[in-house]
């Protein structure tokens, strides 16, 4: 209403030094709820958010930005929503344009929406509270080696709609980085700590809590060089010691690696490069990017003596604008499990790049002729990725696909094969658009028949000048890891080499969606969604589904929104022996926007 | 020669203090925010005072007032209305984003071109009305970057588009009636029209093609019925034409990359020229609108120098008035011009996303009382 007499957003001064704007929303309405998981009630309800951002002096020496907002879903804060969320964000810069920058950042939300992931369907719903605050300085003087700080740490508490478990994780992590430039080298450090706990129900098994607490550092030293014919020289040393203690047992280890390069470009066309890595703790890298990707380890793993080093050459030459050609050499040497693994690769590939049919044709082809020393055995890997782009009469056509077969993973002995492939339709019949797209991909271990995944996903859609509508069908299976934030993919799984819980998982989604706008100001939405999936984990199998209704009708009259909406959320897991959740929602209400100053 | 000497403008003026406290009153209270807006109307409605420009023989232009979005047609707002505002928020006003092009019609209202904004707009400040002109369609059937806009005896609002290539006629109400330029198979007979001028008694168009060197003359239909000019600069060629202004039976072309206003007939002969390249006062480096008084003086605007100068009809710089800044009566590339029958002369001053309104008292009008 201020903006009555201002044409554009006001700012306040307050005395000489502190500038200030601030705008926001506030809504009023009857909402009802009802469920079987939330006690019924209805009546009049309010909300709002609001954003507040200023600085003091100059936004260069302070800026800050404060937005609280209440009782309102951040997802869908202008009608009926399943989670009526509160909560503040904030954060202030600090001597940004100067050498000492800083930062402070803090948020704090309650009964905030979040998700489960499930590979290729939908994620599951969860909600429950969080608050975070994060901390940076940096110094950077000129001719004086740049350092920055962050320091964090955060907690989360939620539950899962359809079980009557919670999970609760809490975090703390500092990291310090430092790079200098000194008589040519550039030279850089860094530490990095970390250390989480978390508490997550195994409600796809079981109802029992899992508990997970981490705790790591890592120190890394690097320096590289410039050489002649444009060329570099780097070296880098990283150590890393992280304790990971779980319900079942505990695991400890160190790695310390090590990694040298060259590269030279004598030419504009050719590119000469060697690589060198070394580990001396290999089955802890693994187990680490598990970690780091949410997993967990239910075994007690005791110490094993593992290492592994590797080194590549590479020639590369640009032959013409449209072809390029690769070739790679590699020596792996490894140990673990008290066995020892070599492997030769020689690698040849082929990019080319072309118009073609009166379209872009761009493709990669690679063979690689894999050799294992102890077994003396030998595969051919291959690498084929085709894209093609054009335009054919009214029609957009694109599409890629690839194929791979043996390709090298983190252990010798263990390689995956796989597909993919996307394609997107599209032309306009009259005033009408259409689109249609669909894609999958597989990925398969080849020493342990049965573990990898797969999904394939359509869609379709059209919209006409103020109508428009799309449909999905997404499929997915495969096996996985159980861990904090929900299954991730890893085909390189198994009991053997990991120490871990797999779970297995297939399921399907489908969904749709219309809009209309059919006046000025009058907009109206609904979409509808469901997914069902069925998992084992730990020879429990579970039933799971969830759907989601969402209807809203809004009015704009200036500044004013009048909303109407209606939600309906149902999400169930047999395994965990409550019966879904259900939440039903309307709303009709108003909702102002105010540029208050 | 006098330059004026000008105030800030108060519309450009506000009080941060005041603004917070309104903001105060404002949530607190939907009266105090009433008052707020009767406040802020009045701040409005306040002009900057110009000096007024004495010249010889006691003539003498004065500043009026300048406008430059849909609230300057209605400042005032009654109870009810101001009550809506407090409730549901402001509407929201249509701004001059840069104003091009200006004419005004029989009925008094300011037609003003907006490329930035990709339509017209149409400020009727007796009705206190506004209407806001645009057409979008597929392909080149849209408005897309209006230039210059001329009206008919009936009103009709002729609009060329140097995007497109076409000229769209809106009728007087502002719905839109034909297109003009277009052949079979999405061809146009225009590269860039810019100028447009209107014989409504000969029923003739008359339209700069810049990027041809030409001037089109067309029957209402948009048949064209002659060419004018070619590229050159001897007599009736021209290098980059724009802006077009009929008067009587003289058509005055702005012959831009050739920093002259060239005067043919309406048959397209040569008359005379007026102008020359330079950076002093009397010469013309980017001359933009033209127009003429009921004394029949010549009104050029010079976009780079922020000034309009005014020559007699031998040429003869007589005085100029203007000059770059944000001011009150100062431009910042100013582009269109017109004068109406009143002798009020309307300036689009672009960059400073405004029209500015002078008025040329001469003689006749002052010994008739209508002195200020």
């Amino acid at each position: 209403m201020l903006a009555a007499a201002v044409r554009m957003p006001a700012q306040v001064t307050v005395g000489n030094d502190v500038s200030m704007n601030m705008n926001g929303q506030i809504s009023v309405g009857y909402t009802g709820d009802y469920g079987n998981q939330i006690p019924s009630d209805h009546g009049i309800t309010a909300g709002g958010n609001a954003t507040l951002t200023g600085s003091y002096y100059t936004p260069s020496f302070l800026s800050f930005q404060v937005s609280p907002y209440y009782n309102q879903s951040r997802d869908n804060s202008t009608s009926s929503s399943i989670s009526d969320s509160s909560g503040v964000l904030g954060n202030v810069s600090l001597f940004s344009g100067g050498n000492y920058p800083g930062s402070i950042s803090f948020s704090k939300n309650y009964d905030s929406v979040g998700t489960f992931d499930v590979p290729g369907l939908p994620n599951y719903t969860t909600h429950g509270n969080s608050q975070g605050f994060n901390v940076g300085w940096g110094v950077i003087v000129p001719d004086w080696p740049q350092l920055t700080l962050n320091y964090g740490q955060g907690t989360n508490d939620y539950s899962i709609y359809g079980t009557d478990t919670n999970g609760t994780s809490d975090y703390h992590n500092f990291n310090a980085h430092a790079v200098y430039r000194v008589d040519g080298f550039n030279l850089n450090a860094g530490y990095f700590y970390n250390q989480n706990h978390s508490q997550y129900p195994l409600f796809l098994q079981t109802q029992q809590l899992e508990s997970l607490d981490n705790d790591g550092n890592s120190y890394s030293f690097g320096a590289s060089h410039d050489l002649p014919f444009h060329g570099t020289l780097g070296a880098n040393f990283n150590r890393s010691s992280f304790t990971s203690d779980f319900s079942d047992g505990r695991y400890t280890g160190t790695v310390d690696t090590v990694n040298s390069n060259a590269n030279f470009h004598p030419t504009g066309q050719l590119t000469l490069g060697a690589d060198f890595n070394y580990t001396d703790n290999l089955i802890g890298t693994l187990y680490q990017s598990i970690i780091s990707a949410g997993g967990i380890l239910q075994q007690s793993t005791p110490g094993q003596s593992s290492n592994s080093w590797d080194a590549s050459g590479l020639a590369s030459y640009i032959l013409t604008k449209h072809w390029t050609f690769t070739g790679t050499f590699e020596h792996r040497d490894q140990s673990y499990f008290g066995s020892s693994f070599g492997s030769n690769s020689l690698t040849g590939s082929a990019n080319y790049w072309n118009r073609f049919l009166g379209g872009s044709l761009s493709t990669v082809l690679s063979v690689t002729r894999l050799t294992e020393d102890t077994t003396n055995q030998s595969a051919i890997g291959l690498l084929t990725v085709v894209n093609y782009s054009r335009r054919i009469m009214l029609w957009d056509v694109s599409g890629s696909g690839n194929y791979f077969q043996n390709t090298q993973t983190l252990l010798v002995g263990y390689t995956t094969s796989g597909w993919g492939y996307s394609g997107q339709l599209g032309r306009k019949f009259g005033a009408v658009r259409w689109n249609a797209n669909a894609g999958g991909s597989r990925s398969l271990l080849n020493t342990a028949a049965g573990y990898g995944y797969n999904s394939q996903n359509f869609g379709t859609g059209f919209n006409i000048r103020w109508l428009g509508f799309n449909g999905t069908y997404a499929k997915s299976s495969g096996t996985g890891l159980l861990g904090v934030n929900g299954v991730v993919t890893s085909p390189l799984a198994g009991q053997s080499p990991l120490p871990t819980e797999l779970i297995l998982y297939g399921g399907h989604a489908y969904g749709g969606g219309i809009g209309l706008n059919p006046y000025k100001r009058l907009t109206i939405t609904f979409s509808y969604s469901r997914a069902f999936s069925d998992t084992v984990s730990n020879s429990v199998g579970s039933q799971n589904n969830s759907e989601n209704v969402f209807g809203r009708v809004q009015y704009q009259f200036r500044q004013m929104f009048l909303n109407a909406g209606y939600s309906r959320f149902v999400q169930g897991f047999s395994a965990s022996g409550t019966a879904p959740a259900q939440l039903n929602s309307f709303y009709v209400g108003v909702q102002r926007w105010f540029n208050f100053f | 020669m006098v330059q004026f000497l000008l105030n800030r403008a108060a519309r450009s003026w506000r009080c941060p203090v005041l603004e917070v406290c309104g903001a105060i009153l404002l949530i607190v209270s939907p009266a105090w925010a009433a008052q707020k807006n009767k406040k802020a109307d009045k701040k409005a409605s306040v002009q900057a005072s110009v000096p007024d420009l004495l010249l010889e023989g006691g003539r003498k232009l004065v500043y009026e007032r300048n406008f430059g979005w849909e609230r300057d047609v209605k400042p005032k707002k009654g109870f009810w209305a101001r009550v809506v505002d407090v409730v549901a928020g402001p509407p929201e006003y249509h701004t001059l984003m840069r104003p091009y092009s200006v004419v005004t019609d029989s009925r008094g209202r300011i037609i003003v071109t907006d490329p930035d904004a990709a339509g017209i707009h149409i400020f009727d400040f007796a009705q206190q009305k506004y209407k806001f002109l645009s057409r979008q369609e597929k392909g080149k059937n849209s408005l897309f970057s209006p230039q210059c806009v001329a009206v008919d005896a009936k009103d009709n609002i002729y609009v060329t588009d140097s995007e497109s290539g076409r000229i769209f006629v809106f009728d007087a109400n502002g719905k839109y009636d034909r297109m003009i330029g277009a052949l079979k198979f999405g061809e146009g007979i225009f590269k860039r029209p810019t100028g447009i001028a209107i014989d409504s008694v000969a029923n003739r168009i008359y339209v700069t093609d810049t990027l041809r060197n030409k001037i089109y003359v067309m029957d209402m239909q948009g048949s064209v019925v002659q060419t004018i000019g070619k590229p050159g600069a001897g007599e009736g060629e021209f290098n980059f034409p724009t802006e077009l202004r009929l008067d009587g039976n003289e058509l005055l072309v702005v012959d831009a990359m050739n920093f002259r206003v060239q005067v043919l007939d309406k048959s397209g002969n040569f008359q005379y020229a007026i102008g020359k390249i330079g950076d002093t006062s009397g010469a013309m480096f980017r001359p933009k609108g033209i127009a003429l008084d009921s004394e029949g003086d010549l009104y050029v605007v010079d976009g780079l120098w922020g000034a309009i100068q005014v020559f007699n009809h031998k040429g003869e710089l007589l005085y100029y008035f203007g000059g770059r800044g944000t001011a009150a009566g100062k431009f910042q590339l100013p582009t269109g011009l017109f004068i109406d029958r009143s002798d009020r002369i309307y300036v689009a001053d672009s960059l400073n996303r405004r029209v500015q309104i002078y008025r040329y008292w001469g003689l006749p009008k002052q010994a008739a009382g209508g002195a200020q």
